[in-house]
């Protein structure tokens, strides 16, 4: 019991729990299914980026876009659905897309050597811009098809649709990252890359892959969020990708080489949600719920380092 | 540098425990000013951990340390560096974007009273620093323009300039040419006349006759024996550093087939290499000599598919490469053990079982899923065959000492079916008996057909394993040698032509 106490996954199930006691008895309406299920529909769409995003940090690169891009997949998804009255052709408009965006992000990281950091902000940018140059005006759901709906609004066996969504991929990442060979590729990758690529590994190849595997989540997220909103929405996911990033750091995984669990993943997106949620449910001013990951983002940080020394 | 008033260092029954390993036991020996006093002993004898018990990077669990007759206590490596106690370790710790004037001068920038660095100064007296001690090197250079050999001879002088009682050196001339380790003995023995106490950490033990006045042999984690150079021989100190007599020479086969496996046409890379060509036959062993820079390092990465060729070809069993890459070479069956195992070689985050697997994780497959399992027996058998120190094979590769990651390194590569395999400096770090082993190995299975580049500048090595040498200079290929056919002098002659 010491031992999960000590590890970083007790502590955030300790804050966790520790968190959702105290918002209980401050406002029972805490408690109550709408909440929990709104709290688990906004939790699963960050979980479904952060598989990806743990991916891309582990290899040692992160992915700015992912907001703007889930943002732009919102529009494209309703208007191409308004327009042909078809999901399957506004999912295929949507992974292309998403293909494009996460190619091109890794092609500026491989090819032209910018450094994620600055190359996804750039693409952050850009897709905030050319969102507008798509629809000046936001998209509404005037398709009114119930299949669409039921993506984001649905139950099954009453747990929300995003969530069944989520419980679906998880595995194929937990397997992935921990028991195949691509898991061991992306961790190298990040950690020691000269040393990977003299053990035969294709750096670049490993990259770009994980850049196009979260476009590609972004866009079941944004499909996701534009069913739940019934609407297309230019600016709908601004800041996601911070929340996005803290949780997965403050799950365990590091800059550096990648050692988090999903579990911690999970925990840490619980955690920013529920704060999110306690700030509406206190009536503090929404603007923090920007500030609240920014915050979390630095303490995640600062005890990463921590462990890290502790462990040499 | 000036006269240390410093008279000797004595230790005392000195112990140090880690988790499952007693790395020191009681270990007992003095350090005189003026003299130079070697540490030898194979890996995971413990002379990594005395060092840095030295240095003040660990504290010890048993034992005094008297300092002139003082007990010291060394908390911290701020408290070695106050009484003068300087380590020049094997790995190079200097700040690679700053450049070697900035390095030597890191911790007292010569100023004037506003605070403003006197960048004239430091530079002059970096150069009457070097022409002192003999080095050639512009202090305007970046350490990250340096080899490995010149960053070296940087924290050397780093050592030395800043007043010093006992300089302890690591190692000091894995990376360094006869003529380096000659400049470097002068230097020594400048330090003894100036009083300073050095000591001399290796494995070589025809360089302690050389430059030493005492030895002192490390096994496992005991002092076995302390002994004056005057009094003993290279014997009777193997046989204290191994506890067993060890055979020097290999046996390779008198001639081999020239059943050729790899051509290599006219390679040329952008900065370095020069229309290098040859052939390798299958179960042939030959090796590369070559002073600093004369591009030994780059012909490996470019062969192994790690730097880009600009020009020429590589033919192995009829393939034909131009444009390649690491992974394209791996899958070809060529093999490659890095020089400089902390940059390029080990994973730090990752125990010693996934580095040893790293390159060769499809053969651990099963329906896409890894069999750790057969991953576990994979690595132990290795770690059995070159008696790596370790309690076992999910211990984090950072945790164990420098020889015993090279030879996780090397059974990384082993590991596999490879048709060729590129050593650069595998024993770098290995000592006497584990060197043994793995050139042994290697020559066991050059005679069941597995073909060997060997770079490497233990002359000894070279002319034993190799059947034919080739000799380096600024890029390309001067002279060829067969063995048996050569000497030591020869090859240094067609070396620095």
């Amino acid at each position: 019991m010491i031992n999960l106490i000590k590890k970083n996954e007790g502590i955030l199930f300790l804050i966790c729990i520790s968190l959702c006691i105290f918002l209980a008895i401050y406002n029972p309406q805490f408690y109550s299914i709408q909440n929990i299920h709104s709290i688990l529909r906004s939790s699963s769409t960050v979980m479904i980026v952060a598989l990806g995003m743990t991916i891309l940090l582990t290899s040692g690169e992160v992915d700015l876009s992912v907001g703007a891009l889930m943002s732009f997949v919102t529009v494209i998804a309703m208007d191409v659905i308004n327009v042909t009255g078809s999901i399957s052709l506004g999912l295929i408009a949507v992974f292309s897309f998403c293909f494009v965006v996460g190619l091109t992000n890794g092609l500026i990281r491989t090819v032209l050597s910018v450094n994620s950091l600055i190359g996804t902000l750039a693409m952050m940018l850009i897709l905030q811009g050319s969102v507008y140059v798509y629809s000046m005006a936001a998209i509404y759901n005037t398709h009114l098809i119930p299949a669409f709906s039921f993506i984001g609004q649905g139950f099954f066996l009453n747990i929300p649709m995003p969530v069944i969504i989520m419980l679906f991929i998880l595995p194929f990442f937990i397997i992935l990252l921990n028991y195949t060979r691509y898991g061991r590729y992306f961790s190298s990758i990040g950690s020691n890359p000269d040393a990977a690529k003299l053990s035969g590994i294709n750096n670049n190849r490993y990259k770009v892959i994980g850049f196009i595997i979260t476009s590609l989540l972004v866009g079941v997220a944004g499909i996701i969020l534009a069913s739940l909103m019934d609407t297309g929405q230019q600016g709908s996911a601004k800041g996601f990708e911070l929340t996005v990033i803290a949780a997965v750091l403050l799950g365990g995984t590091s800059f550096l080489g990648g050692s988090g669990t999903i579990i911690g993943t999970i925990l840490g997106i619980l955690i920013l949600k529920i704060i999110d949620n306690g700030i509406i449910l206190m009536g503090i001013d929404q603007d923090f719920q920007l500030v609240v990951p920014g915050v979390i983002l630095i303490l995640a940080v600062y005890f990463d380092n921590l462990r890290k020394k502790k462990n040499v | 540098m000036y006269k240390s008033k410093f008279k000797n260092l004595k230790i005392n029954s000195v112990s140090k425990e880690f988790p499952g390993v007693k790395a020191l036991d009681s270990v007992s020996m003095n350090i005189s000013a003026g003299k130079v006093h070697a540490l030898m002993g194979e890996n995971g004898a413990g002379k990594s951990t005395l060092i840095k018990i030295l240095a003040g990077a660990y504290s010890k669990d048993g034992g005094k340390i008297f300092f002139d007759e003082n007990e010291i206590i060394l908390n911290s490596p701020y408290d070695s560096l106050n009484l003068g106690i300087k380590v020049v370790y094997q790995e190079i710790s200097l700040i690679t974007g700053f450049t070697v004037g900035e390095n030597i001068f890191l911790e007292n920038y010569p100023v004037n009273k506003f605070g403003i660095v006197n960048w004239k100064i430091l530079y002059e007296e970096t150069e009457k620093l070097f022409s002192k001690i003999g080095f050639d090197i512009n202090p305007k250079t970046k350490i990250s323009d340096l080899s490995i050999s010149q960053q070296q001879m940087v924290e050397i002088a780093r050592a030395v300039y800043q007043n010093a009682s006992i300089v302890i050196m690591d190692e000091p001339t894995s990376s360094l040419t006869p003529n380096e380790i000659k400049k470097l003995f002068d230097v020594i023995e400048n330090l003894k006349n100036d009083n300073i106490a050095i000591l001399y950490v290796t494995h070589k033990i025809d360089e302690i006759f050389k430059i030493a006045d005492e030895v002192t042999v490390l096994r496992d984690g005991k002092h076995i024996s302390n002994r004056l150079i005057s009094d003993t021989s290279e014997e009777i100190l193997i046989t204290d550093m191994v506890g067993r007599k060890v055979e020097a020479a290999f046996e390779r086969p008198k001639s081999i087939d020239k059943n050729i496996v790899m051509r290599v046409k006219n390679i040329s890379t952008k900065n370095k290499l020069k229309n290098i060509s040859f052939d390798l036959s299958k179960g042939e062993i030959l090796g590369f000599f070559g002073l600093m820079g004369a591009g030994r390092t780059e012909l490996a990465k470019a062969i192994f598919g790690y730097d880009q060729i600009s020009a020429g070809e590589i033919e192995i069993n009829k393939n034909i490469y131009k444009n390649f890459n690491t992974s394209m070479m791996v899958n070809s069956g060529l093999g490659y053990v890095t020089e400089d195992r902390k940059e390029e070689g080990i994973v730090k985050d990752m125990n010693l079982r996934e580095n040893m697997t790293l390159p060769s994780l499809e053969l651990f497959e099963k329906l896409f899923f890894i069999d750790k399992n057969k991953e576990q027996k994979q690595s132990n058998e290795y770690i059995k065959k070159f008696e790596v120190k370790t309690p076992s094979c999910e211990r984090l590769i950072t945790l164990l000492s420098g020889g015993n990651q090279q030879k996780v390194l090397l059974s990384r590569w082993l590991i596999r079916e490879l048709k060729v395999i590129i050593l650069d400096e595998p024993t770098r770090g290995v000592d006497i008996g584990a060197k043994t082993e793995v050139l042994s190995l290697v020559n066991e299975l050059a005679k069941d057909g597995l073909s060997v580049l060997l770079m490497t500048s233990e002359m000894n090595d070279l002319l034993n394993l190799s059947d034919r040498i080739l000799v380096m200079a600024n890029g390309e290929i001067k002279k060829e040698f067969l063995r048996n056919n050569v000497t030591q002098e020869d090859i240094f002659r067609a070396s620095v032509s």
